[in-house]
């Protein structure tokens, strides 16, 4: 290239020009075609969203802030929260029970909600979806909570519990969150909706309790 | 004449490129501080068991700034026969057990130090944090000072006297009870009055 610049200087500078403007033309390209591809793949969404780890009731969904188990998967109308206060709904309360080992550190999961089938999320709350975490759990200890999530009759066939440590659901990118079908169908939806005998809901214990 | 080569044609691109790298990694990083070196105690100062050892640092309150200056002494980790600070019972649950760390402390009775944060690690690297309330347990709020003679808090509110009352001795004991699964051996004992600042004692 050098060899040939020095040996046709007049013709070098004469294309000097046009080769520059086809190299910009080729950046704006480039960049625009870049700017193309992110605004119509699903480019944030995808490097943003949370590594979901699955399992059902049962099984031990292995994160990495801890293991989450769910125990047992209740319902009805009426719930007992561990205060000993009475919660009614015109919907369907499910109650979850599970237990949380944390991992490295103590640490408390704070999103625990409820994820239907069309990917509509309830989520746990001070008054009406009693959920107490107890504080953070020491790494190795398990810890067994209890959750109770007022659901429209509809979202309870094929419901999933999401359970994650970041209260703001912004903050679940790129975490770990745990996703564990309950089982339930819409047989369970009816037969709960049609209950009145209240669940109890549990506050939180250490240690693996009793076995079931 | 030779032509200049590539790397004299560019040679102030090349001297501005670690330049520049060095300024966007700088530029970018304006986290690593806030969510990385401020997260938990990282800057860390060592010490053995039995061995004193004096430990600088510095808290702030409403009226800015307040360096202290401590000297702790790590006796002994052992099983824990009561909670610290309270009269019930201990009773892990099963398959827990509860550890007393016992430490001397040593500071001018004027210095708030109070707020505190005491964790132990296995030799893993995995932490346990002294916990005042948990569901199997109920303690002092700072495993630092004597639970009847705090000293004096830090200034945090307006309206809120930071005097809480008997004067702190010049040199007292502490032991703080922290809750681990059964077979779990403490290797160091990590003390911050805030990160990044830290004492770590080898329990060893």
């Amino acid at each position: 290239m050098g060899g040939r610049r020095v040996a046709h200087p007049a013709s070098g500078r004469r294309t000097g020009l046009p080769r520059q403007a086809a190299f910009a033309v080729l950046l704006v390209a480039a960049l625009a075609t870049g700017r193309a591809v992110e605004g119509l793949m699903p480019v944030d969404d995808e490097t943003e969203a949370p590594f979901e780890r699955t399992g059902g009731v049962g099984d031990r969904v292995e994160t990495r802030w801890g293991d989450v188990e769910v125990t047992s998967v209740a319902g009805s109308t009426r719930i007992e929260d561990p205060h000993g206060t009475i919660h009614v709904t015109g919907g369907v309360y499910v109650v979850v029970d599970w237990t949380y080992t944390a991992a490295g550190e103590p640490q408390v999961p704070t999103y625990v909600a409820i994820r239907d089938a069309e990917g509509r999320e309830f989520r746990t709350s001070v008054e009406r979806n009693p959920y107490s975490s107890g504080g953070a759990a020491q790494p190795g200890i398990p810890r067994r909570v209890s959750a109770a999530i007022e659901l429209p009759a509809d979202a309870v066939d094929g419901a999933r519990l999401i359970v994650t440590l970041q209260p703001n659901p912004e903050d679940h990118r790129r975490d770990d969150i745990a996703v564990i079908d309950l089982g339930l169908t819409g047989d369970d939806a009816g037969a709960w909706a049609a209950s009145d005998e209240p669940v109890e809901v549990a506050g939180a214990a250490d240690g693996p309790g009793d076995a079931p | 004449m030779t032509p200049p080569g590539w790397w004299r044609r560019n040679r102030w691109g090349l001297v501005a490129l670690p330049v520049t790298i060095v300024a966007a990694l700088a530029a970018s990083s304006y986290r690593v501080e806030t969510y990385w070196w401020m997260e938990k105690p990282r800057d860390l100062v060592h010490a053995e068991r039995g061995e004193w050892v004096t430990f600088s640092a510095s808290q702030y309150d409403r009226g800015g700034d307040r360096p202290f200056t401590v000297r702790v002494r790590l006796d002994d980790v052992r099983a824990a026969e009561a909670p610290f600070g309270e009269d019930d019972p201990l009773e892990p649950p099963a398959g827990v057990q509860a550890v007393a760390v016992d430490l001397t402390l040593s500071a001018a009775p004027d210095v708030p130090l109070s707020s505190c944060n005491l964790v132990v690690r296995d030799a893993s690297g995995t932490e346990y944090a002294y916990q005042s309330t948990s569901p199997s347990i109920s303690q002092a709020t700072s495993p630092c000072v004597p639970p009847d003679a705090r000293g004096p808090d830090l200034d945090l509110f307006e309206g809120i006297d930071p005097d809480t009352g008997p004067r702190r001795p010049d040199e007292w004991t502490v032991s703080p009870v922290v809750l681990l699964p059964d077979g779990v051996e403490v290797a160091e004992v990590v003390l911050s009055w805030g990160p990044p600042d830290g004492l770590l004692i080898s329990a060893d």
